[in-house]
């Protein structure tokens, strides 16, 4: 691998990291989905989990997280396509939130995923994509809960594709 | 992170070493967030091993990586001090992460 991926974390994180209890896949085979279309008539939704809410709408609780540091808000919120910066906010506080205060698609960029349309590089996009916090260290209520609820939303808009960016 | 990506598994994968803040790039670069975009497409059309990760080679300007600014202002609820650092350290030895909390 030439990507570093510790590159730009501090020495605590990326120590922590190294080591982290990740949930054991060893002894699994990893998942396998064929994509059944070609790209170019796909339906396309994106996942970001930095934490990313419409300003009408309930943002991920970071107060419960300041008091309980092991715990992160396990929900997830939905984004509508077409939204505009000055709707979009975003609640993470393991990242500098400026940049995508200033412009949301340097962490989920739903702005040139519409250029790709137009370019009829994809099929379509999903009315909405989806965002969560992704600060989890204890993945149960996200996995057991959430996770299925998110996959439930994107087979009701029926996506064929779907681009996960980190947070 | 093909770091984290390789521990976890998933099926297909794209890596990039650009900072936490502006993984697709600087904010406002759109032909960069429409490049990746397409490696990602070109990824989700051939890659037919699950468990592939295709590396980008675009890196972070020197000049920019310097600037650290994709650090928040403050350290996160768990590195604010000695105490809740040892609790995450406690849990990163023995904690549960499937644990419903």
């Amino acid at each position: 691998m030439s990507v570093d991926s510790f590159k730009f974390m501090s020495r605590t994180l990326a120590n922590s990291l190294k080591v982290w209890p990740y949930v054991d896949t060893s002894g699994e085979e990893i998942p396998w989905t064929p994509l059944e279309k070609k790209v170019s008539e796909c339906r396309v939704a994106m996942i970001s989990s930095g934490g990313f809410y419409c300003r009408d709408d309930k943002p991920f609780d970071l107060e419960r997280e300041k008091r309980e540091p092991l715990w992160g808000d396990p929900s997830f919120r939905e984004i509508p396509r077409g939204i505009l910066q000055e709707d979009i906010l975003a609640a993470h506080l393991h990242y500098n939130n400026d940049h995508a205060l200033e412009d949301f698609n340097c962490m989920f960029p739903l702005d040139a995923l519409e250029d790709l349309l137009a370019e009829g590089a994809i099929g379509d996009i999903a009315a909405y994509h989806l965002s969560l916090m992704g600060y989890q260290p204890r993945l149960g209520t996200f996995v057991k809960e959430t996770a299925p609820r998110m996959v439930g939303r994107l087979r009701e808009m029926d996506v064929d594709l779907v681009f996960l960016s980190p947070g | 992170m093909p770091f984290v990506i390789e521990k976890i598994a998933a099926p297909r994968a794209v890596a990039i070493e650009f900072p936490f803040s502006m993984i697709w790039g600087h904010p406002g670069d759109r032909e960069m967030q429409l490049r990746i975009l397409k490696h990602m497409l070109e990824a989700a059309e051939t890659i037919e091993q699950a468990g592939a990760i295709i590396e980008l080679p675009y890196t972070w300007p020197e000049e920019d990586t310097k600037k650290r600014d994709w650090f928040p202002a403050e350290p996160p609820p768990w590195m604010t001090d000695q105490e809740k650092i040892n609790e995450m350290l406690a849990f990163i030895q023995n904690g549960d992460p499937l644990e419903e909390v």
